[in-house]
């Protein structure tokens, strides 16, 4: 017997198309009641498929609940509230409206129970979170069109690997693939695409701290963590995606290193958290798998709570490059404390969400006897501390003064970031009720003395070189060139090459067309113009004579 | 510096936290001594594995940066201003 629920999705995405028209106090309660109905329709959607429609012969079923997809569902609209709090004065009416329906898609794909549905939502979440990027104004335009181009390319691609599918299995069912069909490959890269796997990584410190303030909290949160939710479900288990997830992790660490924009930081070290979850849905035993569930949700709330505390800075100051930033602890200490909570969340010292979190997928890899992935992940776990736990907040609220005396942002920004910072720290005093949660029943002790004194010796030490080597670490005004210098830097040459050569073989042909145009037209002058043959006056005797003698020679003819 | 710095700013403050620091760092590092480490791939084993682990590992991360640092860092206005490749 199957109920009938009303997805939970859904009601954020209808709903956000009410926000721009909506103003004052009756607006904030919209954006604040919006992701709170949607969560409470999460919770309320049953196991197994709670809603089915025939069509085309094939069986969607656009809502599905099981434990996972409450897990996420939860954690996004959670994200959802969180990130309205903070952004509900942007003076922009369309941005968070945009990031409602981006949450809402996300949430639609995490309950999505066939392939269609799938990618129906996954479309719509890169057409909203592009208009979220939008929003920042015209500096965004060329990161948001990078962007857009992308995760189109991703989505016409994972459309092909779904068509192939269907046709070869005959079910649009979303379950376990193998990787063997040209069908489930595409799905896999499409799918990997949006998860910010090389080579086409870049695209998350290019276009997330495009985003203003607010819109990057929203984006930090959504669509990594929906593709490392549709891997966990179609692809558990490939090995592949042990080696992928493992070059994310040091991409992130390296690149965020070499960062001086402050949410470029943070967005690098979304590619290494995103990594540790590939790591761990390659990996794919039960252990690993709640290691990437517990992850990604710990994840997306740290996250958002340092690119809050990024965001205030940039709110505050209007600057975001390291360089430039430096001793706010002075003015912000609110954002500081909270910074700061997000950094040891993130570096997963013990009483934060990322200790009981990443732990389970290390557990993961020392099961499954993989030697090479324990010791990359732990190698990955202590340069955490030093690649962001240190890194984005000593630069940007200690080191050089910069003599910048920004105030703490308005209240509903500091209670946002205040209840993010409760999540962070009661996940990581408590979380029992937290891995009740996961898909899996978990059996896992966080909290043992060898593993707490393991990971703080990892940590401090790690941070010892942080200050040992500070001035090699400071940044400098620069970027670091990617594969997206691909696109950037050689598809540009290109094109102006190609420009360049076009606009001569325009010149030429024009060029000719012009001459003989020209040519055309002087010939028609030489035999018209004034002095041309047939424009000359011809003397009436001259006519005469013809005449006589054309009536002359008909004369003898005649009488011939 | 002035006294007017906050403590935090304050070399005197920032003594004292090297010190803990570093007294933090000695206790860690000695602490396998008391505490029976786990030793599942032979090498965590070792005394004071996370300790030298943890730094070995940091160090040669920042070394690999620098040296990527040497062939692709590239001024920050190199795809445009607002990296919007104009």
């Amino acid at each position: 017997m199957i109920e009938t629920v009303f997805p939970p999705g859904l009601i954020l995405f209808l709903g956000a198309f009410l926000l721009p028209v909506l103003s004052g106090h009756i607006r904030s309660v919209v954006a604040l009641a919006l992701p709170l109905i949607a969560l409470f329709l999460v919770w309320s959607v049953p196991d197994g498929a709670a809603l089915t429609i025939h069509w085309f012969g094939y069986e969607l079923v656009p809502v599905q609940g099981d434990a996972l997809a409450r897990l996420f569902g939860t954690v996004f609209t959670l994200m959802a509230f969180a990130g309205g709090l903070f952004a509900l004065h942007r003076d922009n009416r369309f941005e968070l409206a945009a990031a409602y329906a981006y949450a809402g898609a996300s949430v639609g794909v995490v309950f999505a129970g066939d392939l269609l549905t799938v990618f129906v939502f996954w479309e719509l979440m890169a057409l909203a979170s592009t208009f979220v990027i939008w929003c920042a104004g015209p500096s965004a335009w060329g990161a948001s069109l990078r962007y857009a181009i992308i995760h189109l390319i991703g989505g016409v691609v994972l459309m092909a690997g779904i068509a192939a599918h269907v046709v070869a299995t005959g079910s649009v069912a979303f379950t376990a693939m193998e990787l063997g069909s040209i069908g489930t490959w595409l799905i896999l890269i499409g799918f990997l695409i949006n998860v910010g796997a090389p080579p086409v990584s870049a695209w998350v410190p290019d276009a997330y701290p495009s985003a203003s303030w607010s819109g990057a909290v929203f984006l930090s949160a959504f669509t990594t963590k929906t593709a490392v939710l549709v891997l966990m479900r179609g692809f558990p288990g490939t090995e592949m995606l042990i080696w992928v997830g493992l070059y994310m992790i040091f991409y992130g660490i390296i690149y965020a290193i070499l960062e001086n924009d402050m949410r470029r930081i943070l967005c690098y070290s979304i590619v290494n958290q995103v990594g540790f979850m590939v790591v761990g849905i390659g990996i794919g035993t039960e252990m690993a798998m709640n290691g990437v569930a517990a992850h990604a949700f710990a994840h997306i709330v740290y996250k958002a709570l340092l690119l809050m505390s990024a965001g205030s800075v940039l709110y505050a100051t209007g600057k975001s490059k390291t360089t430039e930033l430096g001793g706010l602890f002075r003015s912000m200490p609110v954002t500081t404390i909270c910074g700061i909570v997000g950094a040891l969340s993130i570096s997963a010292f013990p009483l934060t969400s990322g200790f009981v979190a990443k732990s389970m997928i290390l557990q993961g890899a020392i099961d499954a006897h993989m030697a090479l992935v324990f010791f990359g992940l732990t190698t990955a776990s202590a340069c955490a501390f030093l690649y962001v736990g240190l890194n984005f907040p000593w630069f940007t609220f200690f080191d050089r003064d910069s003599g910048l005396r920004p105030k703490d942002p308005p209240a509903n920004m500091t209670i946002a970031m205040w209840l993010l910072v409760a999540l962070c720290i009661g996940i990581g005093v408590a979380p029992g009720l937290f891995y009740e949660l996961m898909p899996y029943p978990v059996d896992y002790k966080p909290y043992t003395t060898a593993h707490v004194v393991l990971q703080l010796q990892l940590l401090l030490f790690s941070g010892l070189v942080f200050f040992l080597l500070l001035k090699q670490l400071r940044h400098t005004p620069t970027i670091t060139l990617d594969f997206d210098w691909f696109w950037r830097g050689l598809g540009r040459a290109l094109g102006r090459e190609f420009d360049g050569l076009s606009v001569t073989a325009w010149e030429r042909l024009t060029g000719r067309m012009l001459e003989a145009a020209r040519r055309f037209v002087a010939g028609i002058y030489r035999h018209h113009g004034p002095q041309g043959i047939l424009a000359r006056g011809w003397p009436t005797g001259l006519m005469t004579l013809w005449a006589t003698l054309l009536l002359a020679a008909w004369l003898i003819a005649y009488y011939v | 510096m002035k006294d007017t710095d906050p403590w935090l700013a304050r070399p005197s403050s920032i003594r004292l936290m090297w010190w803990i620091f570093a007294g933090l760092l000695i206790v860690l590092g000695l602490a396998d001594a008391g505490v029976k480490q786990y030793n599942h791939f032979g090498v965590e084993g070792i005394f004071g594995f996370g300790a030298w682990f943890g730094f070995l590992s940091a160090f040669v991360m920042v070394i690999i940066a620098k040296v990527l640092a040497a062939l692709l860092k590239r001024p920050d206005d190199y795809y445009g201003r607002d990296g919007n490749d104009d």
